[in-house]
């Protein structure tokens, strides 16, 4: 199984030197540079063209590059994509306020023709759409199936509320149908689920509780808006000891049916079902790629499914 | 290409500048630089803004530079948005 760790990643106003200079220090699975809601109308231009410059220049160091351009209903979203899909460093392209499967059928093409004038194979950049309206929500997995490029679903939780006329407490009860709907969609689709930001910085502790109960939700990561947020946030999705430890008997007992030719696999008294043996699967190549565990701490069948990078 | 235009971008935080493009009823290029960067890199700054405004093809401006020790990439991005802006881009 190929999979991509995407427990954190950051978000970084697209027209702050300073900001996009360091923020491959930072340590998330991905930078998200931001053209949209961080930059004001007047400053798009101004930011469009900087990111544009960073990505030609800067070394984001091992995180994934993602940059949240404005709505091709804007009359900056297009703009953006011809000046930082040209510098081939855009790994995603996040979609804010995707309604709808046209959304992204439309800017699956812009790419598709973005790529064949650049040289980029096509297909190679991938969608996060941003789900932040009622209609997002209801609409997800339409919106979810709608390219292969889409890879995941994320989360807005500030501007779903408003729309919906809500108001945001801290235990979230107004965003719960949502989130659940968004998990089951971006699932269904065979896609990763991920995370509305947790505004108020200060709060690591409830921070981290709420990521904890994410990923019991089935969300694969969350977004920050502070540094400070990273360890947190991947501290909440990794693994815990208990769910490794318990995976890798998973994976032995399926390995030892596998051996004496047994059509049923069982640990201790519980049946393994396929569902089981995926979660195993999943949390042990997390447990990997965050370097909680070593390749040759893995079953065969796992380590064999891993991709090095430059394959 | 001239400049008709006053506009400016950036900013004063560190690692930016701010530039104001405007036009030059002298004609040709002219470039003043202050700031905390400019007794140290003035003629790199200098270069890279002479090499965008080439590049766009703008032959008569008057560009200000106030610098905070910005890096090439953001000189370059700077006036790029700069000659960009003052041709009504948005």
């Amino acid at each position: 199984m190929a999979y991509k760790l995407r427990r954190s990643r950051i978000y970084v106003p697209g027209n702050r030197p300073r900001m996009l200079s360091t923020c491959g220090l930072f340590g998330g699975d991905a930078i998200t540079i931001d053209l949209e809601d961080s930059v004001a109308p007047d400053q798009k231009l101004a930011a469009r063209w900087l990111v544009a410059e960073a990505l030609k220049e800067l070394d984001f160091g091992k995180s994934e590059i993602t940059v949240r351009i404005n709505s091709l209903s804007t009359p900056w979203g297009m703009k953006d994509l011809e000046a930082i899909i040209p510098t081939k460093r855009v790994e995603v392209i996040y979609l804010p306020k995707a309604e709808s499967a046209e959304d992204i059928k439309q800017l699956d093409s812009v790419l598709e023709k973005l790529e064949k004038e650049n040289d980029i194979p096509v297909g190679q950049t991938k969608i996060i759409p941003i789900l932040e309206s009622a209609k997002g929500i209801w609409f997800a997995y339409d919106i979810a199936t709608a390219s292969d490029r889409v890879v995941a679903l994320s989360f807005g939780g500030e501007d779903y509320t408003r729309d919906i006329g809500g108001e945001r407490t801290p235990e979230g009860t107004e965003l719960l149908w949502a989130r659940s709907q968004l998990v089951a969609a971006a699932k269904a689709a065979g896609k990763q689920a991920l995370d509305t930001v947790h505004s108020d910085v200060s709060d690591l502790e409830g921070l981290y509780k709420n990521a904890v109960m994410m990923k019991k939700m089935g969300f694969d990561g969350k977004a920050a808006i502070h540094p400070n947020q990273i360890p947190v946030i991947h501290e909440a999705f990794n693994p815990t000891q208990e769910e490794i430890d318990y995976a890798l008997r998973v994976m032995e007992a399926i390995e030892k049916a596998k051996a004496s030719g047994s059509g049923v696999i069982a640990l201790g008294r519980k049946m393994i079902d396929k569902p089981v043996a995926e979660k195993a699967e999943r949390v042990l190549m997390i447990a990997y790629l965050a370097g909680m565990i070593k390749e040759d701490e893995l079953p065969e069948s796992i380590r064999k499914s891993i991709v090095k990078e430059g394959e | 290409m001239k400049i008709e235009k006053e506009v400016t971008v950036g900013t004063e935080e560190r690692e930016d500048l701010l530039l104001t493009l405007k036009p030059n009823p002298e004609g040709g290029i002219k470039i003043e630089i202050t700031g905390k960067g400019a007794w140290q890199f003035g003629d790199e700054i200098r270069s890279a803004v002479e090499s965008v405004l080439k590049e766009m093809g703008v032959e008569d401006a008057i560009v200000e530079i106030k610098d905070n020790w910005a890096f090439d990439y953001t000189i370059r991005a700077r006036t790029r948005a700069a000659v960009l802006a003052a041709m009504g881009e948005v």
